[in-house]
C-alpha cells in the first residue's frame, strides 16, 4: 500500500510540472495548445533513447531532453503564431497527432507500440535513485525547483508582458512590444519544461510507450489547467489533484469497468461545459477563459 | 496502381466534402468553431446503426435516423449551449472549450452505450462496377453521386430561397441582418440543424461503407476544419474543394508511403496551405491574422 501511495505521489509531482508548463502557455499567454502530451513524449523519448540506445547518463539525457524539446516548441511556434485562435488549436492538434504517429511508427528508434524499456534510474553523487522513496524525493525537489523558476518568470517583467498580451494583445503591440517573440519564448519554455517532465517520467517508469503521449493525455492536461485555474501556478496543483482524485474516487462508485473510461470522458466534458458557463476561471484562476 | 488510390481519394473526398460543407455553414454563419460537429456526426452514425441493425429497420430508416439525430442535436447545441454562452458574454476561446466539452460528452456517451469496436451496416459483399479498369464498389459510386447532388442542392437553397438568403445575410453581417429584420437567433438554429444534417448524411454513407467507431469523431472534425481552412475560411465552394483535396492527399500519401500515417497526411496539407496560401487555395478566405 505504501509503495502504491509513493507511486501515485511521484506521478502526481511529474504531472504538476507538466500541467504548470501548459499553464504558462494557456493561462499566461492565451495559447491553447493541445500538443502538450506530444512534447511530454518528445522529452521522454529523447531521454529514454539517449539512456538506452546511446548509453548516455541521465544527467546528460535530461538536459538534452530539455533543450531539444524546447527548440522543437520554439520552431513549431513560429508558423503557428499567424493563426487565429480556433485554428491555432487545430494546428496544435496536428502536432500532437503527427508526433504520436512518429512515436508509434518509428520503431527502430522508439520501439513503437512494443515500448522502450531498460531506462535505468540514475545515481546522484553516488547515491542510487533506483528505490522509489529516494526517487520520489528527488522528483519533488526538481519539480519544486522548476516551480520556483516558473514563479520568478511569471512575476518578472517578461511575465507581466505575457499577461498584458493575454489581456489585450492589440494594446501590447501598440506599446511596441514584440508580441511574436514573447509567444515563441513562452512556447519554448513551456515545451522545454514538458520535456523535463518527460525525462523524469521515463526514468520513473523505466519503460515508456506511445500510449502515454496521445491526444487523450493532451486533453487531460488541458482540462487540469482549465479546472485548476488558468494564469495561476498554484491552480496547476489544484487541477492536477482534483482530476487525479476524481477518477480514483469513481472507482468506488461501482461503474462497470467496460464503460468506466467513457463515463470519465463524459464527466470531463461536463466539467468543461459547466466551467465555461458558470466559472470560466476554474478553481483559483487569475484569468477567465475566453 | 495509382488509379486505385485516385479513385479511393475521390470517394473519400466526396464524404469529406459533405462534412466540410456542414462545418463551414455553421462556422461562416454562426462564427463558432463548432468542434462538437465531429461528435454529433458520431452520434448520428450510431443512431443509424441502432435503427438499421439493432432495430432491424434497414438502410433508409437508418439513414433518416442519422440525419434527423444530427439535425436535432446540432440545433440543441446552439439552443442549450452556445446561446447561453453568448448571453453570458463569453469570448471565442470559451466557446471552443465549451464545444470541446460537448464533444467529449457526446463521444463518451457513444463509447458508454456502444463500446469501442467498429460498427458497420452492411449486407454482405459489395457489388462492384468497372471504372477505368479498376473495380469500384457500387456503394462508392452512390457516395459520389450523393455528394454531386447535395452540393448544387445546397447552393440552390442558399441562393434561391428566402431562408437561404437570410442565412447568407447573417453570414455576411449579423448586425446589419438583425437591423433589417432578420431573426438572427432563428437563423442560427436553422444553420446548426442544416449543417449537422449534412454531417448526418455523410455519416450515414460512412457507416454503410467502412463503419463507425468512437475514434471517428476526431477524424471527422479534423478533416472538416482542415478542409475549410484549405479552401479558404468563409468561402463555401472552397470548403467543398478542400474536402476533395484532403481525400486525394490522404490516399496519395498512403500510395507513396503507407497507410500508417493518415493523420500526418492531413496535417501536412494543412501546414503547407497555411504557410504558402494562408487565404486558401482560391485566395478568397478571410485573412488569417487579425491584429
Amino acid at each position: 500500500m505504501e509503495s502504491y501511495v509513493i507511486y501515485v505521489l511521484t506521478l502526481a509531482a511529474i504531472f504538476v510540472l507538466l500541467v504548470a508548463s501548459l499553464n504558462l502557455l494557456l493561462g499566461f499567454a492565451n495559447l491553447f495548445s493541445l500538443a502538450h502530451a506530444a512534447y511530454f513524449g518528445v522529452g521522454a523519448y529523447v531521454a529514454g533513447v539517449s539512456v538506452v540506445s546511446l548509453g548516455v547518463s541521465f544527467w546528460v539525457a535530461a538536459p538534452l531532453a530539455l533543450v531539444l524539446t524546447g527548440l522543437l516548441g520554439a520552431l513549431l511556434a513560429i508558423p503557428l503564431l499567424r493563426l487565429r485562435d480556433d485554428y491555432f488549436i487545430i494546428a496544435t492538434l496536428g502536432i500532437q497527432f503527427i508526433l504520436f504517429e512518429v512515436f508509434y511508427n518509428w520503431v527502430p528508434v522508439t520501439r513503437g507500440p512494443f515500448g522502450l524499456d531498460g531506462i535505468r534510474r540514475p545515481a546522484l553523487f553516488g547515491f542510487s535513485l533506483a528505490q522509489d522513496g529516494p526517487f520520489f524525493a528527488f522528483t519533488v525537489a526538481v519539480v519544486a525547483l522548476l516551480f520556483v523558476v516558473m514563479w520568478r518568470l511569471t512575476n518578472s517583467p517578461v511575465g507581466r508582458i505575457l499577461k498584458s498580451i493575454r489581456e489585450d494583445e492589440l494594446m501590447t503591440r501598440l506599446l511596441g512590444k514584440p508580441v511574436e517573440a514573447y509567444k515563441v519564448l513562452i512556447s519554448a519554455v513551456g515545451a522545454a519544461l514538458a520535456g523535463v517532465a518527460g525525462a523524469l517520467y521515463a526514468v520513473f517508469l523505466t519503460t515508456i510507450d506511445p500510449s502515454s503521449f496521445d491526444v487523450q493525455t493532451s486533453v487531460l492536461l488541458f482540462l487540469m489547467v482549465v479546472v485548476g485555474g488558468p494564469g495561476n501556478l498554484w491552480g496547476s496543483i489544484a487541477g492536477t489533484v482534483v482530476l487525479t482524485v476524481i477518477p480514483e474516487a469513481l472507482r468506488f462508485v461501482g461503474i462497470p469497468s467496460q464503460t468506466a473510461p467513457h463515463i470519465r470522458v463524459m464527466l470531463y466534458g461536463l466539467i468543461l461545459i459547466l466551467l465555461m458557463l458558470y466559472r470560466r476561471q476554474g478553481l483559483i484562476g487569475e484569468h477567465q477563459v475566453g | 496502381m495509382i488509379t486505385q488510390f485516385l479513385l479511393n481519394g475521390i470517394v473519400a473526398g466526396a464524404i469529406y466534402v459533405l462534412m466540410a460543407l456542414g462545418f463551414a455553414l455553421i462556422y461562416n454563419t454562426a462564427r463558432i468553431f463548432h468542434l462538437a460537429h465531429g461528435a454529433i456526426a458520431l452520434l448520428s452514425g450510431y443512431a443509424m446503426f441502432l435503427v438499421a441493425v439493432r432495430l432491424g429497420l434497414g438502410l433508409l430508416p437508418g439513414g433518416l435516423a442519422a440525419v434527423l439525430t444530427a439535425a436535432v442535436v446540432g440545433a440543441a447545441s446552439e439552443l442549450l449551449l452556445y446561446r447561453p454562452l453568448r448571453r453570458r458574454g463569453a469570448g471565442p476561446n470559451a466557446f471552443v472549450v465549451a464545444s470541446f466539452g460537448l464533444f467529449l460528452v457526446l463521444q463518451g456517451l457513444c463509447g458508454a452505450l456502444f463500446g469501442t469496436d467498429l460498427k458497420v451496416v452492411r449486407s454482405g459483399v459489395l457489388p462492384t462496377v468497372d471504372v477505368l479498369g479498376q473495380p469500384v464498389a457500387q456503394l462508392h459510386l452512390w457516395i459520389v453521386a450523393v455528394c454531386l447532388v447535395a452540393y448544387p442542392l445546397l447552393q440552390l437553397f442558399l441562393q434561391r430561397t428566402r431562408y437561404g438568403r437570410q442565412i447568407r445575410a447573417v453570414a455576411n453581417n449579423p448586425n446589419l441582418a438583425l437591423v433589417l429584420g432578420v431573426d438572427v437567433e432563428r437563423v442560427r438554429v436553422l444553420v446548426f440543424a442544416l449543417g449537422s444534417a449534412l454531417a448526418g448524411l455523410a455519416m450515414a454513407l460512412i457507416v454503410t461503407d467502412i463503419g463507425v467507431s468512437v475514434s471517428s469523431a476526431w477524424t471527422i472534425i479534423l478533416v472538416a476544419s482542415i478542409a475549410v481552412t484549405v479552401g479558404g475560411v468563409g468561402y463555401l465552394p472552397g470548403a467543398a474543394v478542400g474536402g476533395l483535396i484532403i481525400g486525394l492527399a490522404q490516399n496519395l500519401w498512403a500510395w507513396q508511403f503507407s497507410g500508417n500515417w493518415p493523420n500526418t497526411a492531413t496535417f501536412l496539407v494543412l501546414f503547407v496551405i497555411l504557410l504558402l496560401m494562408p487565404r486558401g487555395v482560391f485566395g478568397r478566405g478571410i485573412a488569417r491574422r487579425e491584429a
